[in-house]
């Protein structure tokens, strides 16, 4: 478990500790992008980058999957999102709006919810098939 | 943090360190539009340690107002995260990447520039 500030930034430190734990794993990148654009949520709009409140992560791994949870100190943010269209981004829309399709197209499943307190959490799940089959291949 | 550097009518733009939201000014006064513009950017993103949505939205406003310019616009320097991440945005459907800076300047030697 690690803890973090709202602070834009701070989820680099996050994720050079998650680097270290799943480098191994073909699922890495999936993993890193991810739950960079969690906890950039957490910050700007679970927070609303109130410094001072907390942000806490849990890491676990078992057999089948990796499981991430984000804790912020809100009470819930909007989760729907449409897919982003870069030709209507080049053609002059606002440029942003790309952290909940980032974080959902590299994400095999995301379960939303309320921890005790009412603490908010997003849960984000890699499955493990695929890195098995691929050491499996390669053996 | 970013360094220029001039090579034939173009620029190189070597990006190093985060690409975030705190990259904005840097990036876009790393061309002054108002004088002679470029024939061609190149992205070198070989030092780049981290691109989030932010820096995203960044990249896509610079490919913007190449475009706005007619400015070719060539990458290389990607790690496969990067790859993965900007194949997913769209953004290889606009920037031309290649496997270093040599390979680019092939390339444009074979192009006519008609600005």
């Amino acid at each position: 478990m690690w803890k973090m500030r709202s602070v834009l930034g701070e989820e680099v430190q996050v994720l050079n500790r998650i680097s270290d734990l799943v480098g191994h794993s073909n699922r890495k990148d999936d993993i890193l992008i991810s739950v960079a654009e969690a906890c950039i949520n957490a910050i700007e709009h679970g927070n609303m980058q109130e410094k001072d409140k907390e942000i806490i992560i849990e890491f676990k791994e078992c057999v089948s999957k990796y499981a991430i949870r984000i804790y912020d100190s809100g009470t819930g943010y909007d989760t729907q999102f449409t897919q982003p269209d870069i030709d209507d981004k080049i053609n002059g829309n606002s440029s942003r709006g790309w952290g909940l399709y980032l974080m959902n197209t590299f994400t095999d499943e995301i379960n939303y919810g309320y921890a005790k307190d009412h603490i908010f959490y997003v849960e984000l799940n890699y499955f493990k098939e695929n890195e098995l089959w691929e050491r499996g291949k390669s053996s | 943090m970013i360094s220029i550097r001039q090579i034939l009518n173009g620029i190189s733009i070597d990006i190093q360190g985060e690409v975030t939201k705190n990259s904005e000014d840097t990036m876009f006064h790393a061309v002054n539009w108002s004088e002679k513009v470029p024939d061609f950017i190149i992205f070198n993103f070989k030092e780049v340690s981290y691109i989030n949505s932010a820096g995203i939205s960044i990249i896509i406003r610079m490919i913007r107002t190449c475009i706005d310019h007619e400015v070719l616009i060539f990458g290389h320097g990607i790690s496969t995260l990067r790859e993965k991440l900007f194949k997913a945005v769209g953004i290889t459907e606009y920037i031309l990447f290649y496997p270093d800076e040599y390979s680019i300047l092939q390339r444009i030697e074979g192009v006519n520039f008609t600005k």
